[in-house]
């Protein structure tokens, strides 16, 4: 790592004025950073990256390499430092945007008189897709269409702040600017000394503000949820940041549902009323039956709340339409015709390309534009055409002059540069500033600011994690103390786990220990006799790859059927491990476990994430490759086996040491008892009473078979333990079902669900139905029951032993049967697992639902 | 004339559905044209029904089932009094370029139905066609109705051929489809040429009451398309049947296109598949007759 200490040019004076405080500020920072040895410096940018990653997250949009954020410099220490009267400046020229965008939004959805004064070429309206026709007269949405935006800011050659971009529908990524002042903080605390900031800490709750004032509930609090779209955002750790912050659950389309025109939130708890919804996607896909039919986020009917005015939603049903940048190019007409005002914040002139002449003058000059769609968003939608090659320059031209109005023009910028200080060095950079508006008039002082190259069009996206710069705002004296109405008095408040999540946290449980069974079993099984060839110990082990079929999901002959199997001996370990198209896969299984995890990353610890991702990486990269002899060899000397399963034991070890054991712990151990108690009366059914085709075929169990069937279950150790002796079917049956200290017996697998419901809900006793704590109590009821004895009838040719070593080796045609009820207890789990705290199909139903009131 | 209208739409799941939002539009509109005397929309399973009227004025009814059901029925029952129309493109002696002009005043309210919409672009093809059969120098009222003959004669009627996803460049080039193709073939052909053109969901009498001229369009809900007239009301014709809009139709609603008017729009979970059957009745109530 080198660090260059500044040279002259960096004590050049900023454009904005030399003597201005923050100036001077900038000044005594970098003086700071530059009277630093090189090894403190070195020491602070790596305790940055540490402090990055072990957030688990890094700043910024995901999707891109390390290496290539590590490219753009890494951490940055210097902050954008703005003056008190500066940033007043900007505060009230952002606040008669957002007053002036909120009533054009009012106007718009309502009398449209705007239009009719011919203030604003309507076309730009009607044409604009986000102009939502079913947003129109809502009666739900009256005076406030804008509780959180956020405007880019950028400094011009002469020092002036310009708005080059607003986000009125949805906006993002002021968390960024709390993590990076919290890292700054740490790393170099000295940088502060001195100095009166602004602080930022309390922008969650000032969102949570707002949002109560939208919605006055009285004597009481609104219920709020957050609406994202899920981790394919690449905002998304902001989103659960700001809804960690706020105290809110942080939900997806599916979490929700409307009913009787209300909104409600599925938890494991039952159905929540949800007062307020603060959006973080675009309004086309918040209700698919309204608007964008193919949109998965959504919420059906969500509209429906909005019209009854049971629900609103920050920022309002359509506001996204003032985001369109051939609207900004009437700005100051906009301004003038709501509040006789002139705007107190200037834009880049933006030149609209539906103008025959304006349309030649960017074509003649097209090296000093940079050509931007009208609506749509992203760096897909903007173009810098100067490097742009003849040919696709012609063609673009065509697309534009099929659609001219969907294009506008911009000048490319000359900014005012500010000072970047990261390990590759020091550099003068151009700088975008976010600054985010709260409601209607305040200007949150946690901003966000981020550099790139200075011909970046970096405008409407943060593009780069690392280029994220703090920013501080000085406070000139004397400043109001800022009030906290939201959360000042109240006790943290545990949320309820939505419905989703808990059905991802049950998946994972399941496909963890499905795994684990299956490498357990394949182990044992691998080393045995082929079932297909004729040989007396072949047709002895045949239960064995019985029971590694069916916990499988297979049929249980599915190795005996000639012609029909699929499958060689020599191909065994590799189907069962590592084939992807085998849905029974261990690999299958690890990659639904990771899949599931992946979407709900926020509710468990980075640790337990990092073993689950290792694990899946490790088997999929020799799944992947072609079967070297390598890939050969682990298989066959079951090293891999060995491997996959010590990392599932520290994946339960990570799960129950780093885990919070609350709802969502609890939903992991349901899943994973689930599971194991099915994987264990299945293989006990193969092997001491197997059935094909529904016929019993029993026959006296060897101890052989005995011993590897308690070495497939773990049970060897557990065995020896309690007997001290050979094995007999009767105790081993006896121990996998009945035992309550094993911990893979049935008995206490269902001993567990029931711990784990206790400990989530109790019991939520519903009308004429079956609970799922009832259920397992039925269970564990016909579990204890169950007398081997009757079972495994005392054979009297052999008197001479005891206890139950006069047991037969052969159980009675009763045992199959009664496996087979266990096992359809079992799966009934599922519904009534899913009915009460899934998709709580016990609360709606037919009858009672439309018989009372609304239940709110 | 007075109708009674049965219109049913069921749906069976391969698979219990749960959490399924449905909107309706389906209640025919009150108009200067025609009295609705009685509606009612009947839904199984039992669900609450939530009325308001939408951007264009035309009656949504939205139901929400969340819990499991195997299918939806719904059942729409109306009683409408249509009245005679008067010809009122007739007698209208302007060109298409003179029509077009005297839009402007309007141009802002009537924008909406100048624009392409998504079933009715305005592609290459549409504008070389449109350019075709409406000449800015021919007469607006003889283009109108010519371009609904040519329609008539270029497309065959065949159901099943074309589905609400087929684009209309697939229909131009199979020459079939159904009422609602060659209403958004229309539209997007008017709206090329500059003339604002909105599309009528509705229905129709298929049989006349004794014998005679049996109309096509009742299997399912019909679809027309209204054309805005210089004179400042929308005129109704019927490509379909090359005819304008008579007593035997009956609006449901109107919007840019199908889109804005599906008879039933609605997103559930749970099944795979889903088994759609709609069967509309519309009867005569009175034995009044057409004389002519």
């Amino acid at each position: 790592m080198s660090v260059t200490t500044f040279s002259s040019t960096q004590s050049q004076r900023q454009s904005q004025g030399g003597d201005s405080p923050s100036a001077a500020v900038s000044l005594q920072i970098q003086k700071t950073l530059g009277a630093m040895p090189l090894e403190q410096l070195d020491r602070i940018f790596s305790l940055a990256e540490e402090l990055r990653e072990e957030e688990g997250v890094d700043l910024g949009p995901r999707d891109q390499s390390q290496q290539e954020r590590r490219s753009g410099g890494g951490f940055d220490l210097m902050p954008l430092v703005i003056d008190g009267e500066q940033w007043a400046r900007i505060e009230a020229g952002l606040a008669q945007r957002v007053r002036v965008w909120n009533l054009f939004l009012r106007d718009i959805y309502s009398g449209q008189e705007i239009l009719k004064a011919g203030v604003v070429p309507y076309e730009i309206v009607y044409a604009d897709p986000n102009f939502h026709r079913g947003c129109a007269r809502l009666p739900g949405v009256t005076a406030n269409y804008l509780q959180l935006t956020a405007f880019d800011l950028q400094q011009d050659h002469r020092g002036q702040w310009m708005v080059v971009e607003g986000h009125l529908g949805v906006a993002e990524g002021a968390n960024y600017a709390l993590k990076k002042r919290q890292i700054l903080r740490q790393v170099a605390p000295r940088l502060f000394d001195g100095l009166e900031i602004l602080p930022i800490e309390d922008f969650a709750a000032q969102v949570m503000d707002v949002l109560q004032e939208l919605v006055r509930i009285p004597d009481g609090r609104a219920r709020a949820v957050l609406l994202a779209q899920g981790s394919s955002d690449d905002y998304y750790l902001d989103h659960a940041a700001l809804a960690r912050q706020m105290g809110v659950s942080i939900v997806q389309g599916s979490d929700l549902v409307v009913l009787d025109s209300r909104l409600y939130l599925k938890t494991i708890a039952g159905v929540e009323s949800v007062d307020v919804v603060l959006r973080r996607l675009s309004t086309s896909l918040l209700d698919p039956v309204t608007f964008d039919p193919a949109s998965r986020f959504g919420v059906p009917g969500l509209l429906s709340c909005v019209r009854k005015g049971s629900l609103a939603v920050a920022n309002g049903l359509g506001s996204d339409l003032a985001n369109n940048r051939a609207l900004a190019a009437h700005l100051p007409a906009i301004v003038e015709y709501y509040s006789g005002e002139k705007p107190l914040l200037q834009s880049p002139h933006v030149f609209e390309l539906r103008d025959i002449d304006v349309r030649e003058e960017v074509a003649d000059n097209r090296d000093a534009y940079v050509i931007r769609h009208a609506w749509k968003r992203g760096p897909a939608h903007e173009w810098a055409v100067k490097h742009m090659p003849a040919h696709e320059w012609n063609r673009f031209w065509q697309q534009i002059e099929a659609a001219p109005s969907e294009y506008v023009a911009h000048k490319i910028p000359t900014q005012t540069q500010h000072p970047c200080w990261t390990s590759s060095g020091s550099r003068m950079q151009s700088t975008t500033l976010r600054a985010f508006a709260l409601g209607q008039d305040k200007i949150s002082p946690c901003a966000l600011a981020w550099t790139g190259a200075a011909s970046s069009l970096a405008t409407s996206a943060v593009q780069t994690a690392d280029r994220i710069k703090d920013v501080w705002i000085l406070r000139t004296s004397p400043v109001p103390s800022v009030v906290v109405h939201a959360q000042a008095e109240e006790a943290p408040k545990r949320l309820r786990l939505t419905s989703r999540v808990a059905e991802s946290l049950f998946w994972m449980g399941r496909y963890a220990e499905r795994a684990e069974v299956t490498t357990r079993i394949l182990r044992i099984v691998q080393m045995q006799a082929w079932p297909m060839s004729d040989s007396a110990t072949a047709r002895a082990r045949q239960p064995l790859w019985n029971a590694m079929a069916a916990t499988s999901g297979h049929i249980p002959d599915f190795f005996l059927r000639p012609g029909r199997n699929p499958i060689a001996h020599s191909e065994v370990p590799f189907y069962f491990l590592l084939d992807r198209k085998h849905a029974g896969s261990v690999l299958s299984c690890l990659s639904s476990c990771r899949q599931n995890a992946e979407n709900i990353r926020e509710h468990f610890p980075p640790e337990v994430w990092s073993v689950l991702n290792h694990l899946y990486l490790e088997v999929a990269l020799y799944a992947d490759q072609t079967p070297t002899d390598k890939v050969r060899m682990v298989l066959e000397d079951r090293s891999l086996h060995q491997d996959i399963i010590t990392q599932l034991d520290e994946l339960t070890g990570a799960l129950e040491k780093h885990m919070l054991h609350n709802d969502a712990w609890h939903f992991w151990q349901l899943g994973v008892y689930a599971e194991r108690s099915l994987m264990t009366i299945l293989t006990l059914k193969e092997v001491l009473a197997p059935e094909i085709d529904g016929v019993s075929k029993i026959s006296p169990v060897s101890s052989t078979n005995l011993e590897l069937l308690l070495q497939m279950l773990a049970g060897q150790y557990a065995y020896r333990s309690l007997y001290h002796a050979r094995p007999v079917a009767a105790r081993v049956a006896r121990l996998l079902l009945q035992d309550p200290e094993f911990p893979r017996s049935a008995l206490f697998c269902l001993e567990g669900m029931k711990r784990a419901l206790t400990a989530t809900l109790g019991e939520r006793p519903i009308k004429g139905s079956d609970t799922p704590l009832k259920h397992c109590a039925r269970v564990i009821m016909e579990l204890n029951f169950i007398d081997m004895a009757t079972y495994f009838p005392s054979a009297a040719e052999s008197p001479n032993v005891e206890g139950d070593d006069d047991l037969s080796d052969m159980p009675t045609s009763e045992f199959p049967q009664k496996l087979t009820e266990l096992t359809e207890l079992l799966l009934d789990f599922n519904v009534l697992i899913s009915d009460h705290y899934l998709d709580h199909q016990v609360v709606f139903r037919e009858p009672e639902l439309f018989d009372h009131a609304s239940p709110r | 004339m007075t109708f009674n209208i049965v219109h049913t739409t069921a749906y069976e799941y391969s698979a219990p559905a749960i959490e399924s939002f449905t909107e309706l539009r389906v209640r025919p509109r009150q108009s200067n044209r025609q009295t609705v005397h009685h509606h009612v929309t009947e839904v199984t399973p039992r669900a609450a029904l939530e009325e308001f009227a939408d951007y264009y004025d035309n009656v949504v009814e939205c139901l929400s089932v969340p819990y499991r059901h195997k299918c939806l029925t719904v059942t729409s029952r109306s009683t409408v009094e249509t009245l005679p129309h008067k010809d009122a493109l007739s007698g209208l002696d302007l060109t298409v370029s003179e029509a077009v002009r005297l839009y402007w005043p309007q141009r802002r309210e009537l924008f909406d139905f100048l624009m392409p919409s998504i079933h009715a672009p305005i592609t290459p093809e549409i504008e070389a066609m449109s350019k075709q059969q409406l000449p800015s120098s021919g007469s607006f009222c003889d283009m109108v109705k010519g371009l609904s003959s040519y329609i008539y004669e270029t497309f065959t009627y065949m159901p099943g051929v074309t589905d609400i996803r087929t684009p209309l460049s697939d229909v131009l080039r199979k020459r079939q489809g159904v009422c609602q193709d060659f209403a958004h073939l229309m539209i997007a052909l008017l709206r090329a040429a500059g003339l604002p053109a909105r599309y009528v969901s509705g229905y129709i009498e298929t049989d006349s009451v004794r014998g005679g001229s049996g109309l096509v369009g009742a299997t399912a809900s019909h679809a027309w398309v209204e054309v805005y007239m210089p004179s400042g009301v929308w005129v109704g014709i019927d490509p379909t049947n090359d005819m304008l809009e008579g007593e035997r139709h009956v609006q449901i609603g109107i919007g840019r296109d199908y889109h804005d008017v599906p008879p039933l729009r609605g997103v559930f979970k749970g099944a795979k598949r889903q088994q759609l059957s709609v069967m509309v009745t519309v009867s005569r109530t009175t034995g009044e007759m057409v004389t002519d």
